[in-house]
């Protein structure tokens, strides 16, 4: 089967994959779930389609590394945008009446922000497997012939300052889950919180520079 | 001469909470133990970065190289010394406080990044 017959096919599968989500969402929430819960399950259902599409198209379109290193970027921009929601919700969430319902929001988006950086970790894996054939056209290879310092510093840089991300994200959770209510009438744990999100967000924006460089490369480009 | 507390604290601030006393004493020891296991993980992979070349027992799975014995070793002991560190604190009631943890933690995460880019080679760029 060529590339042109499997497309289709891959199309067909994420729209219907959407479709059942979106419908299910629908019922659930006009069966009056909790907006929290409705939140929670539309974002992990997007999640499993994201998760579970992509690579069949990859695979479909014979671009399977491809693939993955879509799905790396998309657990990235979502560790970095729900961190960003988590600090939101910490600043902005304390109304009285509102701290439970945002204690369970921040529980939910914590522990989705750290299953987004495992995931991080573990495509990034599969992608440095890759990376560093030993083969001449591999983009290591292709790297250090063009541009050594993109490898030897920005994507070093990335691949192992990058194993601090899941124990941090991991530290957070466990933070947020342990005060659960107290986070919001507690200012030491609320800034304790924010400080290391805010920071955890920086970092991960300049490791996503560092190794977002070496892959621009136009003779890594495939 | 010394003063109740409640003597010093002016009628108009509202009365101290649940959550304030657990400021005044301090974190749990299952905070410190959550503290005490990522920062010394965090050090660790640091180190184990910095002297990745010189330990040939990082290479665990050759299609990685030493990226995998690093990532493999940094999180198991993460996760025995949390585990350890759980059951020996858990019933301690104050260790340190929060403050003092997060500074902690930060100090940890830029000597962990200062020594994995110094064992960079940074000279690629002149």
């Amino acid at each position: 089967m060529n590339i042109k017959s499997k497309t289709p096919w891959a199309l067909v599968i994420g729209t219907a994959g959407f479709t059942v989500a979106g419908v299910f969402n629908g019922l659930q929430t006009m069966k009056t779930i909790p907006a929290t819960k409705s939140l929670l399950i539309s974002t992990i259902t997007g999640i499993v389609i994201v998760t579970i599409v992509v690579p069949i198209l990859g695979q479909l379109v014979d671009r399977k590394i491809e693939s993955i290193m879509i799905l790396h970027d998309f657990y990235i921009v979502l560790a970095i945008m729900t961190g960003a929601g988590f600090i939101g919700v910490i600043s902005f969430g304390n109304n009285i009446r509102n701290q439970r319902h945002s204690a369970d929001i921040l529980k939910y988006i914590s522990i989705i922000v750290t299953i987004a950086v495992f995931a991080i970790i573990i495509t990034g894996t599969i992608g440095y497997i890759e990376y560093r054939l030993s083969e001449s056209d591999s983009a290591k290879s292709i790297i250090t012939r063009t541009f050594p310092f993109a490898h030897e510093v920005m994507f070093e840089s990335m691949e192992y300052a990058g194993l601090i991300g899941p124990l941090w994200a991991t530290l957070i959770t466990y933070i947020t889950l342990h005060y659960n209510e107290q986070i919001f009438t507690n200012s030491a744990v609320r800034n304790s919180l924010v400080i290391m999100t805010s920071l955890a967000i920086a970092y991960c924006l300049i490791i996503s520079l560092a190794g977002i460089v070496p892959t621009k490369i136009a003779s890594v480009q495939g | 001469m010394t003063r109740s507390s409640s003597a010093s604290r002016p009628s108009s601030l509202p009365p101290t909470t649940k959550a304030d006393n657990i400021t005044k004493k301090g974190t749990s020891g299952k905070i410190a133990a959550a503290f005490l296991a990522v920062c010394t993980s965090i050090a660790i992979l640091g180190i184990l970065s910095f002297f990745r070349t010189q330990l040939p027992w990082l290479d665990i799975y050759e299609p990685t190289a030493v990226y995998g014995g690093i990532l493999v070793y940094s999180y198991v002991i993460c996760g025995v010394l949390w585990a350890g560190l759980y059951f020996v604190l858990r019933h301690k009631e104050k260790i340190g406080n929060l403050k003092v943890w997060t500074i902690i933690f930060i100090i940890s995460i830029i000597g962990s990044t200062i020594l994995i880019e110094a064992s960079l080679e940074w000279t690629r760029l002149w």
